[in-house]
Formats: C-alpha cells, sequence, structure tokens
C-alpha cells in the first residue's frame, strides 16, 4: 500500500516537472525573470527562439526593461491561465466583451502612464505578442479617437511643428471630411 | 517696458480731443521729460526724443549705441505740442513711474543700482531707462528668431510644451506688447502667461513626460496605434504634426484596408478616394464603401487600375455604381492576370441579372456547392443589412427564393422560422417578398407591426420595448393609421 502511494507521488512529481519547464528571461538592465516555458511561448518571437534551440541559458531581451518585462510577464501569465481554463471555442465565437472576466483585467493592466504604455506597445510589437499589441494599441487609439488635432497634441505632448500655412494647407486638403 | 514700437506718434497735433493714447505711451512721454528739461526745451522736445527711441528699435535691433545722442532731433513740430496736455499733473505721475522703474531696475541688477532719481535725476532716469531698453534690445535682437529657444531653454528645457508660441510677440503692439517682454526681461526663469498656461496643460501629474528625448516629437509607438483609427480620425492625426502627417500619409500598412461608412460615406468623391487609396502604393487589399453616393463606375476603375492586388470589394448601397462597372472591372482584372477580387459585396445595387451573377460568380472562382457550407446566418437589423468584409462568402447576393431575383437574402432569427439547415428554411428571402423588423429581424408576415419615420418596420415585441417617448414619436410621424395591420403589402425601405 505504502509502495503504491508513494509511486502515485512519484509519477504526480514527474508530470509536474515535465509541465514546469522554465525559462529564464533577462531584461535590457540585466534583472532575470524565470517564467514558464509555456507563458513565455506566448511572445512569437520568444517561442522561436526556444524552438530553434537557442534558448540554452538565458534570453536576453535587449530591447525590454525590467519594469516593462515585468509587466509583459504579468500579462503573459494571466492570458495563459484564461486560456487554459475555459474552452478556445467559447473564447472565440459567442464571448461578449462585456462579461469577459479577462476585459476587466485587461482594463486595468492598461491603467499605466502613458511613457508605460508605450513602451508596453513597443515590447508588444519587439516580442510580438498580439494580444498585448492589440490591447495597448487600442487604449493608444482610443485616447486619438474622437479628439481635435490640439487635444492630441496635448494628450500626448506634442509640438505644432507645421507653420501657419502648412497647416493651413493640410486642412484645406482634409477639408472634405469636416465640412 | 516702454517699448512701444508703434510709429504712430504719441502725442498727435491735435492732442487734448485724442483720449485715446494708451498709458505707456504717455509714460514714454513723461519718461523722457527728464530729458527735456535737463535741455530746458519743454515737452515737446521730450516727444521727439521718445519717438527717436522708438524709431531705432523699430529700424534695428542693434542700434544701441544712440542711447545718448539727444541732439539729432529736429525742433519745428515740438513747438506746436503742448506741454501738458492732459493737464496731470506730471510730477507725480513721474514718481510713480521712477518707483516703477526702481522696482525693475532692482530686479535687473545690472544697472548702478543708483537711485533713480526724481525730476532732479532725470538724466540718471534716462541713463536708467537706456540701460534697460539697451538690454531689452539685447534680448530682442537675438530672440527675433531664436527667443522661442531661449525661452524655451529659460524655461527649464520643456521645449515641447508650448505648442504655438508666437515669439513674433517681438514686435510689442502697444501696451500689451511691452508687458510681454517685460516679463522676459524681468523674469528670466518664468514663463510667459501665454506660454505657462499651456505648459501646466501639457505636462500634467507632473510625470516628466515632457523630457523625453525628443521633446515636443511623437513617441514611436504611436505609430502602431494608427493602424487602429478609422479613416476621420487619421485625417486629424494627419494635422497634428509633421511626422505625425508624414507617418500616416507614408505607411502603406495603413491603407492595404481602406473602409468608408458614416459619416464619410456621404462625403468621399472619386478624387479624394483615389487620393486615399493611391497612398497603398499598390498595396490595397481590401476595398471597403458603404453608401458611397458620389463614387462613380469611373472612379471606382481608377481605383483599381492602379491596385491590382485587391481581394475584397465590398460597394453596397453605391448607388452611382451599376453592375456593368463592376463586372468589367473584375474582368480587366482577370485579363491581367493578377489573383483577382474573391469576395464581393454588391448588396443594394439594382439591376443584376442571371447573366451579371454568372459571370460574377466564374470571375471570383466560385462553383455552387462552395456558397452553401458553413454559412453564418446573415440577420436583418440596423447596421447590418449588408455582409461585412469579414464573412466568408464570396459573393453576398443571391437567388430569391421567393421571386427568384439577385438581391440580399436575409435568414429569420424567430424560433419558429428555423429549419435544419440554412438553404432549407422556410423563412429566406428577400425584404421584399419576406418584410423584417428593422430591430430584431425577424419575419412580419401575420403579426403586428409598425411602419417608422424612417419608413423601416417594427414588429410588435420591438415596438413594446422602446421607451414611451420614442413610441409616441413614432405614433405621431408614421402613416396615419398605425398598428394592427396584418396585410404584407405595404412600402418599406429597399435593402437588397
Amino acid at each position: 500500500m505504502a509502495s503504491s502511494s508513494t509511486s502515485v507521488v512519484v509519477s504526480n512529481k514527474e508530470k509536474e516537472n515535465k509541465n514546469t519547464k522554465k525559462v529564464t528571461l533577462k531584461s535590457s538592465d540585466g534583472e532575470s525573470f524565470e517564467v514558464d516555458e509555456s507563458v513565455a511561448m506566448e511572445s512569437q518571437t520568444i517561442k522561436h527562439i526556444i524552438e530553434d534551440g537557442c534558448a540554452n541559458n538565458e534570453i536576453p531581451l535587449p530591447n525590454v526593461t525590467s519594469g516593462i518585462l515585468s509587466r509583459v510577464i504579468e500579462y503573459c501569465k494571466k492570458h495563459k491561465e484564461a486560456a487554459g481554463e475555459s474552452e478556445p471555442s467559447v473564447t472565440s465565437y459567442t464571448s461578449n466583451s462585456t462579461t469577459n472576466p479577462l476585459t476587466e483585467w485587461d482594463t486595468e493592466f492598461v491603467k499605466v502612464d502613458q511613457n508605460t504604455l508605450f513602451d508596453l506597445i513597443l515590447a508588444a510589437n519587439y516580442l510580438d505578442i498580439k494580444g498585448l499589441l492589440d490591447l495597448t494599441c487600442k487604449t493608444v487609439a482610443d485616447m486619438m479617437k474622437g479628439k481635435t488635432p490640439q487635444e492630441i497634441r496635448e494628450t500626448f505632448h506634442i509640438k505644432n511643428d507645421y507653420t501657419p500655412e502648412e497647416e493651413a494647407e493640410v486642412r484645406k486638403e482634409n477639408q472634405w471630411a469636416f465640412e | 517696458m516702454a517699448l512701444n514700437f508703434s510709429h504712430r506718434p504719441i502725442f498727435p497735433a491735435h492732442l487734448a480731443e485724442d483720449n485715446l493714447v494708451a498709458p505707456m505711451r504717455i509714460a514714454n512721454g513723461y519718461l523722457v521729460e527728464g530729458v527735456s528739461e535737463r535741455n530746458g526745451d519743454g515737452f515737446g522736445r521730450s516727444w521727439i526724443s521718445s519717438r527717436d527711441v522708438e524709431d531705432r528699435f523699430d529700424y534695428g535691433r542693434d542700434r544701441c549705441d544712440r542711447s545718448g545722442s539727444q541732439e539729432s532731433v529736429s525742433n519745428d513740430v515740438l513747438d506746436l505740442l503742448p506741454s501738458d496736455p492732459f493737464g496731470m499733473d506730471i510730477s507725480t505721475t513721474f514718481t510713480a513711474i521712477t518707483g516703477w522703474l526702481e522696482d525693475f531696475q532692482a530686479d535687473y541688477g545690472g544697472y548702478g543700482g543708483n537711485e533713480v532719481g526724481t525730476s532732479d535725476g532725470s538724466y540718471q532716469l534716462f541713463a536708467g531707462l537706456n540701460f534697460i531698453w539697451n538690454n531689452a534690445l539685447k534680448y530682442q535682437s537675438f530672440s527675433g528668431n531664436m527667443g522661442v529657444d531661449y525661452r524655451f531653454d529659460v524655461a527649464g528645457g520643456i521645449g515641447g510644451c508650448f505648442g504655438k508660441m508666437e515669439v513674433g510677440d517681438t514686435s510689442c503692439r502697444g501696451g500689451f506688447g511691452s508687458d510681454c517682454n517685460l516679463d522676459g526681461i524681468l523674469g528670466l526663469g518664468n514663463e510667459t502667461p501665454g506660454v505657462s498656461g499651456q505648459q501646466s496643460e501639457a505636462c500634467p501629474k507632473g510625470n516628466g513626460i515632457c523630457s523625453v528625448g525628443d521633446s515636443g516629437a511623437p513617441h514611436g509607438a504611436l505609430n502602431f496605434a494608427l493602424g487602429y483609427l478609422g479613416l476621420r480620425d487619421l485625417l486629424v492625426v494627419e494635422t497634428v504634426c509633421r511626422s505625425l502627417r508624414s507617418m500616416v500619409r507614408g505607411d502603406p500598412l495603413l491603407w492595404r484596408s481602406v473602409h468608408i461608412d458614416q459619416p464619410l460615406n456621404e462625403k468621399i468623391t472619386d478624387e479624394v478616394l483615389l487620393q486615399l487609396t493611391n497612398r497603398a502604393q499598390g498595396s490595397l487589399q481590401c476595398l471597403s464603401l458603404v453608401e458611397c453616393p458620389r463614387i462613380t463606375d469611373d472612379g471606382l476603375k481608377r481605383v483599381l487600375d492602379s491596385n491590382r492586388r485587391l481581394t475584397k470589394l465590398s460597394v453596397p448601397g453605391c448607388t452611382r455604381l451599376s453592375i456593368e462597372g463592376i463586372v468589367s472591372c473584375l474582368k480587366a482584372f482577370k485579363s491581367v492576370g493578377t489573383l483577382g477580387v474573391k469576395h464581393l459585396r454588391i448588396g443594394g445595387l439594382y439591376g443584376v441579372t442571371q447573366k451579371h451573377f454568372e459571370d460574377l460568380k466564374f470571375l471570383l472562382g466560385l462553383n455552387d456547392n462552395m456558397q452553401q457550407n458553413a454559412r453564418k446566418p446573415h440577420f436583418y437589423h440596423r447596421g447590418n443589412f449588408y455582409l461585412s468584409c469579414d464573412d466568408d462568402r464570396s459573393i453576398d447576393i443571391e437567388m430569391c427564393p421567393r421571386c427568384q431575383n439577385l438581391r440580399l437574402v436575409y435568414d429569420c432569427p424567430a424560433q419558429g422560422c428555423q429549419g435544419k439547415e440554412h438553404a432549407t428554411q422556410v423563412c429566406r428571402a428577400c425584404t421584399l417578398c419576406i418584410p423584417r423588423c428593422v430591430q430584431c429581424g425577424r419575419c412580419i408576415n401575420d403579426s403586428e407591426y409598425e411602419e417608422t419615420f424612417c419608413l423601416e418596420l417594427l414588429c410588435s415585441d420591438c415596438l413594446n420595448q422602446l421607451p414611451k417617448c420614442q413610441e409616441r414619436h413614432d405614433r405621431k410621424f408614421g402613416p396615419s393609421k398605425p398598428a394592427l395591420l396584418h396585410e404584407q403589402s405595404h412600402s418599406f425601405s429597399l435593402h437588397g
């Protein structure tokens, strides 16, 4: 009896070991993050590195700082968990954004200052994480929608480098859409 | 302060009637009073002196050297001018002004710190003023064009936040302009009023965002977000700054898929469409023009001629397009040997004959079997009259089972109308054969319904769900005999 129970325990442990293969990601400022391989593979870039057999030690990510990388990992973990729990068919077709629990989490996730948001966009692009790129870009796009040029300048601290003549010319070209 | 660059004489000949002289000008005149007293010529001389000063400022910012020379003034006009045109007590005014001058001389720190005197020390006063004026000139001279930068540096390198700062304010117009410069001179570390307002807007919550490398230039990440904007917003973004304009106009990826819907659909013309699609530089893949009444066959042809990689064409409800035009466009595509359009949406186009339909099916590479399988049902309701580009179907129209015409055919969401397969569903037809509720898409055959002001039909359920006021509105403007109609034959909007 005792032996059989231990054998069960051992086999479970083996299963565990198989499932929790880890990879280490190293940020540009030298910080290392150990994550489950399955979570890391949310990033197509990392997935290719692993599949190509180049992920022996650490995977260096020179374009991503530790602050941003930790957030990206958080996102990947959360979405990996959620994908694992619900059936794929349910989430893709009939899931209503208002009732999808991930939508709320995502909304909170992007409540960050602008610089962090921009860095997340660049990281999502570099790491090729479609969901994160969509989420962050949509957030920024929503900040631009329906605004006047001056409001956009103020929101994103953009300097108006048009001369008055140039500005008038651009406005005239697009006049058809706004008259 | 006293930097009135206006050519206008401070005190015209008929001064008594003129009450519009700005305080600054009076101050100007009085400031130079000291000189006249020194010269003993009376007020008239002082007026000319101050004008001389002004002229200097007007004609050359670098003519600081003539600060002391009062001799070059002419005398003819001076004698015409009264010494105290307003009956003001000159000395008290003068005291006030000297006090003021003391203040900004103290701030200035450059002046020898001598008391700007009373009317006795008028020479010193004038010298002091000249000193200030000269230093003002110094700041003015290089701030003609660089003033922006200077002030930006002064304001702590928050260069990008000022937006449209008019540095041309060096041409002080009357009192206000000079105030502006005064602030600039005095408060070297402070922003001018106009600027500070913008600064507070531009740098909220002290995030330090303004100090990002290219202060003022848009962040590179914005480029990615542009792809998630609709056409109207993209056009707005173009007018924000030069780099965003280049991003919007110069990135073909943004223009791979052009979708024109409300409210731009009514405004877009052939020329504009061509201009926009040209931005794709030949890589246009999906063109969707929903209810664009100004687009003509010619215009569409020109677009297609320069974008041979088009695979999805959706032109529902474009009343100036003809089915012949569409067919000829697609034929031209085929002849060039390109992949050709694989998805076509022409719902709402009239006069589609069986021949056209066969031609189109051939051009789309369609055989009958493909169309029927695994198709999402298409229900009729506002915003969904037309089949979207995303749907897998190659062509949206089909033969109506009832009238045999080639129109948009809708499925019925009503419980009672569900059949085993879509094709055998009894309740599948165009809206001319089976009228539908515009809200839920259910067939309205024998049930209660009402025609709205927009000539759309609402079934009784949807009618009941309307808020009371809207219902009253509909009833008010609907047909004179609302509801309770059991016949089918009524006019309604045509969609398909």
